[in-house]
């Protein structure tokens, strides 16, 4: 029976070797400086399912110098590889349903910890707006204890203890074994992926377009919005009040970039008009309207102005008034739309033409003085 | 402490396993046995140390009362022991409900502070309740409290199970081979917890995924498809199979590095063919206790039939209760006392008739079918929060809110969906990876379920538990028995490879959160 102990012992050891040494290889979420190689791991396929972890790290030890942040539109939307990005190094920290709490403590760590000289952050109204009771914002703080640096606590203590414990998760975990296996097993398929800059390569959409048609796309994120939208106590400032701890956190954010010298860009995301139309479907367009209002009034108060620029191309304009072509045809794409709340990477790069190079300019750009706000014209 | 925990696993166990040998050797067997116990408290307390004072009140409280009945039998005695442990147990366990129906009925509010559960406590009270009642008839006895101690708080059955006996332990508590090292013990040991390990922490834990949203959903009003309902339902079927299961076996395997043989507590469920065989393959101790200390001392079935199935009805109502303050746990313990005596009826009308239809190889599957899907249905009320939740999945189990697939998967069907769409099956948008692997799931643990030997076959002949039972399948419907039914552990290459494997599947997943489905009860 020894033998057999024996042989327990150095079976396992051996699996635990092969096991780590395949994860560390295969790299299914991007954590380790592992070689990418052309259909066999560069996809990572599996990565978005982790990129609150990746995004706590990756932006640091890449030494960042140009910061892309938001919430999914931004990881979708917006290219670090933009051709006015050549040769600096840009990282897409897009946070697909974060908040503007996580987006802005996910932002400061990277700010603290590199020389991160630009930000670009596409501000979102879903992600300021919460209910009285916080049910449906609520996303916890826990994320928190991977950060090196949050807006209240300039430096973790045991970030360094977490961090390796993710590493080493990411190399000894079930997870991580059958994300190893998938990553190699779809890197033809038409899973959508994670590049090492941070960015979401929307492989599914075209997929879904090209199977199910756009109108797949198109009614399932209508319904979603509706049943959000339509939920009861939706507020934008706390009661009695002309602000929130999101727009708190989000100012504060702000006021530390602007004393480390960090040249800010903001935008209101374009979203597709029939985005627009649930938000007037489901009375929610007057709250879109002030919480703009706010916004500027906000930033104003902390001179933001002065130095940093505040676009919004979200109204109604030549892209986000594109046509939808037939719903149940498959094959059929839009150019600038994957569906209401979603940009392709083509009205990325014409964000992007405006914010940096004042090229072909769209959108409006706010000012302190903006009084008023289009209105939706199909209203 | 979990057993499928990075403390349980790299510091705990290896620690008490090195201090129990080394005081054996260096002081004496009771010496070790000393350190068994502190070690099986330290595991106890290690949730929240105050549970530790009520369990050594119950543990000291029901050693005076075994001690005095094992002098003298006293039926006065007895009777307020027992009613002292069923006192605790309502007190912790049930009061809040008591008080909350109490309200319902008579529109009071009375408000009762939260009582916090302390953990297993239905376990190591119903295994002395059984203690003192054998102390009573004389069947045990026991004047050691170090012994007793043990028998009741020995860490691998405390928190789960199995329910033990105190005759099947203390003669293996006072045997000397017990507190040497015995290669074979760990060998055995180590392979039964890596099986129960492998079932625990990947299997079920794997399979939980999907079925936890699904009752979630339903217990917060959401309406379910017709596949979504049966996908939740069969997924948590297999979910607490596999969990409790696994959990027993990783208790049998520890149990056995320590020396120490437990009773088994399953014995494949699943490939029943009726509800009375279910029983006797699931939750065995559980089932023993209720036979030998409710059923039989209501009269079992000695007068007549009615009462036969009254004394049914009202085990298994309170077999229901065990488990939980919950009127879902009363409907699904109700729901399996009526089972048991539709079952009775139909095994005495066969014999009226002279008909050999149970065993005929056509009527096997669908016995088998009969009854994994009656044992599924009350499963959605042991697992539904609700009762709403409950009969709203059992509403949409019945198609009454539609068929749908994913449109993903619909699109793909061809000329399938055309028949599908004439069938009533309809499309839906999204879900359609969550449904492939939801059944990819049910399928692979529904055959492995059926086809499979149990941990008891494999180990049979070197004693895995105490159980002799080998690849019984009087009862079941087990395909493939002749090619599968055979297979025994042995101490090969091929098995130590194996266990390695089921091992490291384990230890992969202690970065991942998971919580014992049967702490609760």
């Amino acid at each position: 029976m020894y033998n057999y102990i024996k042989l327990i012992l150095l079976f396992s050891f051996s699996l635990l070797l092969l096991v780590s040494s395949f994860n560390y290889f295969v790299n299914p979420f991007g954590l380790f400086n592992s070689p990418d190689i052309k259909g066999v791991n560069s996809n990572k396929t599996q990565a978005y399912t982790r990129g609150r972890i990746l995004k706590a790290y990756a932006p640091i030890d890449k030494e960042t110098e140009i910061l892309l942040v938001g919430d999914s539109r931004v990881q979708l939307g917006l290219n670090p590889e933009y051709s006015a990005f050549q040769g600096k190094k840009v990282y897409n920290l897009g946070l697909p349903g974060a908040d503007i709490r996580t987006q802005s403590q996910y932002t400061y760590n990277v700010a603290a910890n590199t020389k991160v000289k630009e930000i670009i952050m596409g501000v979102d109204f879903v992600d300021f707006i919460f209910t009285k009771d916080k049910k449906y914002r609520h996303l916890p703080e826990s994320y928190d204890f991977r950060l090196k640096s949050t807006l209240n606590q300039p430096l973790n203590p045991k970030y360094q203890w977490n961090k390796t414990k993710e590493y080493f998760a990411a190399l000894l975990s079930l997870d991580a074994l059958s994300a190893s296996a998938v990553t190699l097993a779809s890197q033809n398929s038409s899973l959508s992926h994670m590049t090492r800059d941070g960015r979401m390569v929307d492989s599914e959409f075209f997929s879904i377009v090209n199977n199910e048609g756009l109108g797949v796309l198109f009614d399932q994120k209508e319904s979603n919005l509706t049943a959000k939208f339509s939920r009861p106590g939706w507020l934008i400032v706390n009661e009695n009040s002309n602000t929130s701890h999101n727009f708190e956190i989000f100012i504060q954010l702000i006021q530390e970039l602007q004393n480390k010298g960090i040249k800010i860009s903001l935008f209101i995301s374009p979203y597709h008009v029939s985005y627009l139309q649930i938000l007037v479907k489901t009375s929610m367009y007057e709250k879109f309207k002030s919480w703009k209002q706010l916004l500027v009034s906000h930033l104003d108060q902390i001179n933001y102005f002065d130095q940093g620029v505040l676009w919004d191309f979200s109204e109604p304009n030549i892209y986000t008034k594109e046509t939808i072509p037939p719903r149940d045809k498959t094959g059929l794409y839009m150019k600038w739309f994957w569906e209401p709340a979603h940009y392709r990477l083509e009205l990325g790069d014409k964000v992007l033409d405006t914010l940096l190079l004042n090229q072909a300019p769209w959108g409006t750009q706010l000012f302190p003085e903006t009084k008023e706000f289009p209105l939706d014209n199909s209203k | 402490m979990l057993f499928n925990s990075v403390e349980f696993i790299f510091f705990f166990l290896p620690i008490t396993l090195v201090l129990y040998f080394f005081t054996a050797k260096k002081w004496g067997n009771e010496s070790s046995l000393f350190i068994l116990v502190l070690a099986s408290l330290f595991f106890y307390g290690w949730w929240n140390p105050s549970y530790l004072i009520l369990l050594l009140f119950s543990m000291s409280f029901n050693f005076l009362i075994g001690k005095r009945l094992g002098a003298k039998p006293d039926k006065k005695l007895l009777s307020f022991g027992i009613i002292t442990n069923l006192a605790l147990i309502a007190y912790y366990k049930y009061a809040g409900f008591i008080v909350f129906n109490f309200n319902q009925i008579t529109g009071n509010n009375w408000n009762l502070e939260t009582i916090l559960l302390p953990l297993a406590i239905s376990f190591f009270t119903f295994q002395q309740i059984a203690y003192l009642v054998d102390s009573h008839k004389g069947i045990t006895k026991e004047y050691n409290f170090l012994h007793y101690s043990l028998f009741v708080a020995f860490f691998p059955q405390l928190i789960a199970g199995p329910i033990v006996h105190h005759k099947e332990m203390l003669p293996q508590f006072c045997r000397t081979g017990t507190y040497r090292f015995n290669s074979t013990n760990f060998a055995v040991g180590i392979s039964i917890f890596a099986i129960g390990f492998f079932k625990k922490t990947v299997l079920a834990d794997g399979i939980a995924v999907y079925s936890t949203p699904t009752f979630q959903a339903a217990d917060s009003g959401a309406t379910l498809d017709f596949f979504e309902a049966w996908g939740g339902a069969l997924a948590y079927t297999f979910q607490l199979y596999f969990d409790f299961s696994g959990y027993s076996d990783m208790a049998l395997g520890i149990a056995r590095i320590f020396g120490i043989i437990l009773p088994l507590n399953f014995y494949s469920p699943y490939k029943s063919t009726n509800i009375s065989e279910f029983w006797k393959r699931w939750h065995m101790t559980l089932s023993r206790f209720l036979r030998d200390y409710i059923y039989i001392p209501l009269g079992g079935n000695r007068n007549g039939q009615f009462k036969r199935f009254r004394n049914l009805f009202t085990t298994m109502l309170l077999g229901g209760i065990w488990h939980g303050a919950g009127w879902n746990f009363v409907i699904w313990g109700g729901l399996h006392g009526a089972y048991l005596i539709i079952n009775h009826g139909w095994q005495t009308l066969c014999t009226k008739l002279g008909t050999e239809i149970n065993h005929t190889s056509w009527f096997r599957p669908i016995a088998w079918v009969i009854t994994f899907l009656a044992v599924v249905v009350g499963w959605v009320f042991f697992r539904a929060e609700t009762l709403d939740g409950a009969l709203s999945i059992l509403h949409s189990m019945t198609g009454a809110n539609g068929v749908l697939l994913p449109n993903a998967l619909y699109v793909r069907l061809g000329e399938a969906s055309t028949i599908l769409q004439q069938l009533g099956v309809e499309a839906k948008i999204g879900g359609g990876i969550v449904f492939i692997k939801t059944w990819a799931w049910i399928l692979t643990l529904l055959v492995a379920c059926l086809i499979l030997p149990n941990t008891q076959d494999l180990f049979a002949g070197i004693n895995g538990s105490l159980s002799k039972l080998k690849s019984e399948h009087k009862n079941t419907f087990w395909p493939f028995y002749k090619q599968f039914s055979l297979s025994a552990w042995n101490n090969s290459r091929g098995w130590a490879f194996s266990i390695s494997v089921m091992l490291v599947f384990g230890m992969l997943t202690l970065s991942q959160v998971s919580e014992f489905l049967y702490f609760q009860f």
